[in-house]
């Protein structure tokens, strides 16, 4: 282990502001781009979904036209 | 395109070309890379951030590079493979590999970002300014606008075979900027320094910062697949909606007749 | 030919196509295209007259000094062949020092260097301090037997 101390670590020479800067930053944008994949996806499944249920809901169909009239 | 009739067909590789072989093969692959995306990134940031020693010129502040080298190396590499996915596409015409090339870009522009955002962060107290025109800063700016053309391009266009087609066109002309990137510390005076690994000279790093380094960057190798196969998922099911195959899949109750 | 290999060689030869224009682009370029000036072409008269330019070459050792008026900075830009010497008022970045790379931003003004911005350029080589140390006195060690090489032949010359 190369530090004696935490206080050390976080300073990182008087340059920690662009260190840890960086790294949150490289974090934040890598979490944030994995959750807008993961919820790009439930958009789609859910549209998907949606315009299934639409379409067999619609009377010019012709299964359901049928049982309509 | 359908598989061979004879012969095994894993060996056939068209057989994974098709959306509808690719989608649950891509969905298994997903954990495996996440999960070494993970554990390299941990290995590489102790050592990177515990482990190696302060450097001589620059003390602390130049553990940037290991954040700075894997985005920059990740943002061209992603352009290389993006291209090559277009070439693919144009030849071979398989949906597949624009959706590949459209999936990669996001993660390719992400990537040039964190290397322009790194890059300012590390300069600033270094250099002594957050950005210079020179040739390897101007060109990098070139690359992001570059992805961010293709995203813009490839979504403003409704048909999508003819969005597929802009995209890998607009792909193979951008990438002829990646080896001007690569030499422009070569070819031009610039603020940026030369390579510290290159072919001619080997490392002019010391090992335990070059590991660190070499670490980050595999993780960022296994992060980039991970999206990539998660956002090609995304497109396959977007673009397959109407298929037999993904309203089974969704447990979607066939219209009944 | 089937269509693939059609659409193939059409690729390919955009591909070549393409890589000479960008060749003939970064050639033509490459003279143009000037981040800083070395001292040696700035002697040569090949930087800008009236205009704002930057100069890159390395700070001369012993150089730095503080003018009379308690705030401008002087030192001499070097590349070893020709010397200039700079003027700048302001801070100096962290990793401004003596014998080490720098570029400054600024005109040329009789003989001297009026700079408004200096950057510190650092090399490619990462190393730990104790590394850097033992570089150094291996370096010295090799120019001080160097020296004393020179200094015996000279002996046996005059022999």
């Amino acid at each position: 282990m190369y530090w004696n101390n935490l206080s050390d670590f976080i300073a990182m020479g008087n340059h920690g502001v662009y260190v840890w800067g960086s790294f949150f930053a490289c974090a934040a944008a890598l979490c944030l781009e994995w959750v807008l994949i993961k919820s790009q996806r439930r958009n789609i499944v859910r549209q998907i979904r949606r315009s299934a249920t639409i379409q067999q809901m619609n009377p010019t169909s012709p299964a359901v036209s049928k049982d309509a009239s | 395109m359908k598989p061979h009739a004879d012969g095994p067909r894993w060996l056939n590789i068209f057989h994974f070309a098709s959306p509808y072989q690719f989608y649950p093969l891509a969905g298994r692959l997903i954990p495996l890379f996440a999960t070494l995306a993970v554990l390299l990134a941990m290995a590489g940031l102790w050592l990177g951030f515990a482990i190696a020693p302060a450097d001589a010129q620059q003390g602390e502040g130049y553990r940037i590079i290991f954040l700075h080298v894997p985005t920059s190396w990740m943002a061209m590499l992603i352009y290389v493979a993006m291209a090559f996915w277009s070439v693919m596409h144009l030849i071979l015409r398989t949906r597949l590999s624009a959706m590949m090339a459209q999936a990669l870009a996001p993660t390719g522009a992400l990537m040039a970002f964190l290397s322009l955002f790194t890059g300012a962060l590390w300069g600033k107290p270094m250099w002594g300014t957050w950005w210079v025109w020179d040739a390897r800063l101007t060109s990098m700016l070139l690359l992001f606008f570059l992805y961010l053309g293709f995203i813009a391009l490839t979504r403003s266009i409704d048909e999508p075979d003819r969005a597929d087609k802009a995209g890998s066109v607009l792909a193979i002309v951008g990438v002829f900027n990646v080896p001007v990137i690569y030499f422009s510390v070569k070819w031009w005076n610039t603020l940026h320094q030369g390579a510290s690994i290159s072919m001619e000279k080997g490392s002019t790093m010391a090992s335990t910062m070059l590991i660190a380094m070499l670490l980050m960057s595999l993780a960022a190798w296994m992060y980039a697949i991970t999206t990539t196969l998660s956002r090609v998922r995304n497109l396959i099911l977007q673009r397959e909606a109407r298929t037999r195959w993904v309203q089974e899949l969704l447990a979607i109750p066939a219209n009944k007749a | 030919m089937t269509p693939r290999r059609k659409r193939a060689a059409w690729i390919i030869g955009a591909l070549i196509a393409l890589s000479l224009v960008t060749f003939f682009i970064v050639n033509a370029f490459r003279q143009n295209l000037v981040f800083f000036y070395s001292p040696t072409q700035i002697i040569a008269g090949e930087a800008p007259k009236n205009s704002a330019f930057r100069v890159g070459g390395m700070v001369a050792e012993n150089s730095l000094a503080r003018a009379a008026d308690g705030v401008t900075m002087q030192f001499i830009i070097t590349d070893t062949a020709q010397n200039i010497p700079v003027q700048y008022r302001g801070i100096l970045p962290d990793l401004f020092k003596e014998g080490k790379g720098v570029v400054a931003q600024g005109r040329w003004e009789n003989g001297t260097f009026i700079a408004s911005e200096v950057l510190a350029k650092h090399d490619e080589n990462y190393m730990p301090p104790e590394a850097q140390e033992a570089v150094n006195q291996a370096h010295q060690a090799a120019a001080k037997n160097l020296a004393a090489s020179q200094a015996s032949q000279h002996n046996k010359e005059q022999q």
